[in-house]
C-alpha cells in the first residue's frame, strides 16, 4: 500500500476507538465505531486473495449490522428522552439493544460465529489488530452503559462466551482459530465481572491485550498459521520454546503467572456476589482451554516435526527474526503476578 | 380535484404530441427538399391519427426471453412520468401549485431514467441492452449540470416556486442575465431528451434502435409519446425558466398565448438542430459535459450565488 | 391523510419484504425504489416536502440509478424472480399474511408499546420551516453547526472522507 493511504488509513483506525473513547455522545460514538470499521477493511484485504475478501466481506457485514442496531437503539433512546446520552430513564429494549450490538462487534456469545472465520482469513498481523484493538471501543462503550443493561442478559451471554470459547477452540487446528476462539473466552470473563465489578474488566482487558501481543509476537515472525507448523519452533529460534510454553501457560490462567491475576480476582468477586454457579462453571471451563493452550505446548517444544537433517543444522544460526515487542510483552505477561497489590 | 381538470391538461398534451410527431416529419421533409407526409388528409394532418391506429391496433409482441412484469411496466411508467411532469406547470396556473415545484419535475424526471433501465434490461436483447446503459448513462450525467443551472438560475428567483419565475421575469427574461446558463441548459435538455445530435441511444447503425428493439405496437407507442411529451415539457420548461412569458392578471390567456409560441418556437429549434447536426461520438459526448459544462456550471453557480450578495439585490425567499 | 400514510407505509414494508426475499438483484433493485418512492411520498404527506423531494432526488435518482446500471450490466439472463419457483412464492405469500397480521394486532391492541408509541404518528413528522420570524431554524442549525459543534463536523466530515477514500482503495485493484 502506499505509504500515505498507510498512514491516513492507521490515523483512522488510532483515531476511531480514541473518539469513541472521549466522547459522551452516542452519535459521536457512534462515528468512532465506523470509522474504526471503516479504517479496518482495507488492512484486512491488503495482501488481496480470495480469504481475505471473503473475511472481510464477512467482517464488515457483521460490523455494519452492528452499528445498525447500536445506531437503531440509540435514535430510539433520542426519540424516548431527547437526548444523545444514556440515562437512568432509558428502557430496557434499547440499552439490551445497545449490549446486543456491541456483543456483535466484541464477538460475544451467541454473536461470535464471525469472530473464528474472520480471524482465519486475515494476516496474522491483522489479526492481532482485530482481536486487541477493536475491542476497545465496543468495551468502552459498554463500560459506560453497564449499569442501564440488565445483568442477566450480561451473564447469560458471559457464560455462553466461555463455552464457545472452551468447547469451539478445542477441535481446532489453525493457531487463528485458536486465538480467535481464546479471545471469546476471555471476552466471557471480562464481561461476566461487569455488573459487578467493573474496573476488574478493564484489569482482564490489560492483561488480554498483553498475552495476545507476547503471543502473536512469537506467531507472526514465524508464520506460525498451524499447530503443526510450531512444532518447527524449536528449531527456528530455540529460546522461544519456554517463552511460547509459558505464555500460554498463563493465557490458560495457571497461577505464578499473569493470567491467573484476573481469573483469581474474578471468581473471589463472583464468590463475594454469591454467584457460586457462574465461578464454578468458568472455573471448570478454563481447564478446557488450558488443555488446548496445553496442545499447543505439547507440539511445540515436546514433538519433533519429520525433517531433513542439513534444514536441523542451519537454520537456527541465521534467519532469527527479532520482534521488538516480545521482550517486554513476554515478560509483562508472565511475570505480573506480583503487582497484583498495585493494581487494585 | 375533479378529472376533469386532469382531462383537461392530458388531453391537450396528447394532442400537441401527436401534432408533434408530424410536424418534426414535415420540417423534416422540407429541411431535405421533399414533401413529407401528404396523403392522409389535406397536408398529411390526419397522419398521426392514421400511426396511433396502426400502432395500437397491431398486435403488442412480447419476446420469449423477456421479464414480462418489467416488460410491461416499463413503457407505462414511461408515459406516467411524463405526464406527471406536466402537473407543477404554471400555463399560467398549474394543476396542483406546488411550493417544491422544480424539485417535483427534476425528481420525476430523474425517475425516468427507471424505464429505460427496465425495458433495456427486460427486453433480455444484447441491443436493447447496451442502448438502454448509454442512454442512462447520457441522462444521468447531464442531469447534474441541469440540476446545477437550474440551482443558480433559482438563485435568483428566491424560490423552487415554478409561479414564483412569472413574477422574477416581469421585467426582463432571465435568459438575459444567465446566458451561458441558458445555452447549456438548452444543449442540456437536447440531451437529456436523447434528441440529435445526442441521440446515442438510438444509433441505427449499431444498435438497431436502443432499448425499445423488443418493443412492438402499443407498448412502443408509449414509449414513443413519453418521448415526444418529454421535449415539448422540456421547452415548455425552458420557456418558463428563462424566457418569461408575459403575464397580466386579467389576461391570463396572453400568458398561455405567449407561452405556446416560445414552447413551439424552441421545439421547432429541435428539428431544426435534428436536420443539421450529425450524431456525436459517445466520448466526445461524455466529455462536453464532464470536462465543459461541469466546471463551467460549478463556476457560474459560485458565481450566481455571490452576485446577488455582493449587489445586495437577494430575492425574497420563502 | 393518514389512510394515505397507511397504504404507502404498507408500500414500504410489501418493498422491503420483495428485497429481502432474494429475487435476482434487479428485482431487488426495484423493491428498493418502490419502498424508497413510498417512503419519500410519506415524508411529503407529512409536511416534509423539501426533505422528501431531496431524498428522491439523490436516493432514486442518483445511487438507486447506479445500483440499477451496475445490476443491469452484471445481471444473468433469466433472473430468478419470486414466481420463478414455488418456494419462494408460498415465502412471499405467507410474509405477506404475516405482515398483515402484525398490523391487524397492532391496530386490534391500539398500537404496540415497544419504545415509541408506534400508534401515535406524533412523532414522525417532519415540519418544514414556513413560520414566521427573523432567522429560518434551519439557518440557526447550520450556523450552530459551523460553530459551537465545529468538531463534530470535522470529525463527521472526516469520517464521510474515509467512507470514499476506503471504498477507493479497496476497489482500485492492483
Amino acid at each position: 500500500m502506499n505509504p500515505i493511504t498507510l498512514l491516513i488509513i492507521y490515523f483512522t483506525i488510532l483515531s476511531g476507538p480514541m473518539v469513541t473513547m472521549l466522547s459522551n455522545n452516542f452519535f459521536l460514538m457512534w462515528i468512532g465505531l465506523e470509522m474504526n470499521l471503516l479504517a479496518i477493511i482495507p488492512v484486512m484485504t491488503n495482501k488481496s486473495n480470495p480469504r481475505t475478501t471473503e473475511a472481510a466481506t464477512k467482517y464488515f457485514i457483521t460490523q455494519a449490522t452492528a452499528s445498525m442496531i447500536f445506531l437503531l437503539s440509540i435514535i430510539m433512546n433520542y426519540k424516548q428522552l431527547g437526548t444523545w446520552t444514556i440515562q437512568p430513564q432509558t428502557s430496557s429494549l434499547t440499552s439490551t439493544l445497545i449490549f446486543i450490538s456491541l456483543a456483535i462487534k466484541l464477538g460475544l456469545s451467541p454473536f461470535h460465529a464471525w469472530l473464528p472465520e474472520v480471524t482465519q482469513g486475515i494476516p496474522l498481523s491483522t489479526g492481532l489488530l482485530l482481536l486487541t484493538w477493536q475491542k476497545l471501543a465496543p468495551l468502552s462503550i459498554l463500560f459506560q452503559v453497564y449499569e442501564l443493561i440488565n445483568p442477566h442478559v450480561l451473564i447469560m451471554s458471559a457464560c455462553a462466551s466461555v463455552m464457545i470459547g472452551a468447547w469451539g477452540g478445542l477441535n481446532q487446528t489453525q493457531t487463528r482459530k485458536i486465538m480467535a476462539y481464546s479471545s471469546i473466552a476471555h471476552m466471557g470473563w471480562m464481561i461476566s465481572i461487569l455488573p459487578y465489578n467493573p474496573s476488574l474488566t478493564i484489569i482482564n482487558l490489560i492483561i488480554y491485550i498483553l498475552l495476545t501481543l507476547a503471543m502473536f509476537s512469537i506467531l507472526h515472525p514465524h508464520s506460525f498459521f498451524s499447530i503443526k507448523s510450531t512444532s518447527l519452533l524449536w528449531n527456528k529460534s530455540p529460546i522461544m520454546l519456554p517463552l511460547m510454553s509459558s505464555i500460554l501457560l498463563s493465557m490458560g490462567g495457571l497461577p505464578p503467572l499473569t493470567g491467573f491475576l484476573p481469573k483469581w480476582l474474578i471468581i473471589t468477586e463472583l464468590l463475594k456476589n454469591n454467584n457460586q454457579l457462574l465461578a464454578s462453571i468458568m472455573a471448570i471451563l478454563a481447564l478446557v482451554n488450558l488443555f488446548f493452550y496445553t496442545r499447543l505446548i505439547y507440539s511445540t517444544s515436546l514433538t519433533t516435526f519429520p525433517s531433513t537433517n542439513n534444514s536441523k543444522m542451519f537454520n537456527h544460526q541465521k534467519n532469527m527474526k527479532k520482534y521488538p515487542t516480545l521482550p517486554l510483552t513476554a515478560i509483562t505477561s508472565t511475570l505480573m503476578l506480583p503487582l497484583l497489590p498495585l493494581m487494585l | 380535484m375533479h378529472l376533469i381538470n386532469i382531462l383537461m391538461l392530458l388531453i391537450p398534451i396528447l394532442i400537441a404530441m401527436a401534432f408533434l410527431t408530424l410536424v418534426e416529419r414535415k420540417i423534416l421533409g422540407y429541411m431535405q427538399l421533399r414533401k413529407g407526409p401528404n396523403i392522409v388528409g389535406p397536408y398529411g394532418i390526419l397522419q398521426p391519427f392514421a400511426d396511433a391506429m396502426k400502432l395500437f391496433i397491431k398486435e403488442p409482441l412480447r419476446p420469449l426471453a423477456t421479464s414480462t412484469s418489467l416488460f410491461i411496466i416499463a413503457p407505462t411508467l414511461s408515459l406516467m412520468l411524463a405526464f406527471s411532469l406536466w402537473i407543477p406547470l404554471p400555463m399560467p396556473h398549474p394543476l396542483i401549485n406546488m411550493n417544491m415545484g422544480m424539485l417535483f419535475i427534476l425528481a420525476i424526471s430523474s425517475l425516468s431514467v427507471y424505464s429505460i433501465l427496465w425495458s433495456g434490461w427486460a427486453s433480455n436483447s444484447k441491443y436493447s441492452m447496451f442502448g438502454a446503459l448509454r442512454a442512462i448513462a447520457q441522462t444521468i450525467s447531464y442531469e447534474v449540470t441541469m440540476a446545477i443551472i437550474l440551482l443558480s438560475v433559482l438563485l435568483m428567483n428566491g424560490s423552487f416556486s415554478l409561479q414564483f419565475l412569472i413574477t422574477t421575469q416581469e421585467h426582463t427574461w432571465l435568459l438575459l442575465m444567465s446566458w451561458p446558463l441558458a445555452m447549456m441548459w438548452f444543449i442540456s435538455t437536447l440531451a437529456e431528451t436523447n434528441r440529435a445530435p445526442f441521440d446515442l441511444t438510438e444509433g441505427e447503425s449499431e444498435l438497431v434502435s436502443g432499448f425499445n428493439v423488443e418493443y412492438a405496437a402499443g407498448p412502443f407507442a408509449l414509449f414513443f409519446m413519453a418521448e415526444y411529451t418529454n421535449i415539448i415539457l422540456m421547452n415548455a420548461l425552458s420557456t418558463i425558466v428563462f424566457l418569461g412569458p408575459i403575464h397580466s392578471l386579467y389576461l391570463p390567456h396572453v400568458y398561455t398565448t405567449d407561452f405556446m409560441i416560445k414552447t413551439l418556437m424552441l421545439t421547432s429549434l429541435f428539428l431544426w438542430i435534428r436536420a443539421s447536426y450529425p450524431r456525436f461520438r459517445y466520448d466526445q459526448l461524455m466529455h462536453l459535459l464532464w470536462k465543459n459544462f461541469l466546471p463551467l456550471t460549478l463556476a457560474l453557480c459560485t458565481w450566481h450565488i455571490s452576485i446577488p450578495i455582493f449587489m445586495a439585490s437577494i430575492p425574497p425567499y420563502t | 391523510m393518514m389512510e394515505s400514510i397507511l397504504i404507502l407505509s404498507s408500500f414500504i414494508a410489501l418493498g422491503c419484504l420483495g428485497t429481502s426475499l432474494k429475487p435476482s438483484p434487479i428485482y431487488g433493485g426495484m423493491c428498493l425504489i418502490i419502498s424508497g418512492c413510498a417512503g419519500c411520498l410519506a415524508v411529503m404527506g407529512l409536511g416534509g416536502s423539501f426533505l422528501g423531494l431531496m431524498v428522491f432526488l439523490i436516493y432514486l435518482g442518483g445511487m438507486m440509478v447506479v445500483f440499477g446500471y451496475t445490476t443491469a450490466m452484471s445481471a444473468e439472463e433469466y433472473p430468478e424472480t419470486w414466481v420463478s419457483s414455488w418456494l419462494m412464492f408460498g415465502v412471499l405469500v405467507m410474509s405477506i399474511f404475516m405482515e398483515l397480521g402484525m398490523t391487524f394486532v397492532t391496530n386490534y391492541y391500539e398500537g404496540v408499546e415497544v419504545v415509541l408509541n408506534f400508534n401515535s404518528m406524533g412523532g414522525w413528522v417532519v415540519y418544514d420551516g414556513d413560520e414566521l420570524g427573523l432567522m429560518g431554524d434551519g439557518g440557526a442549525g447550520v450556523a450552530a453547526l459551523y460553530s459551537c459543534s465545529a468538531w463534530l463536523m470535522v470529525v463527521s466530515g472526516w469520517t464521510l472522507f474515509m467512507g470514499i477514500f476506503i471504498i477507493i482503495e479497496i476497489t482500485r485493484g492492483n
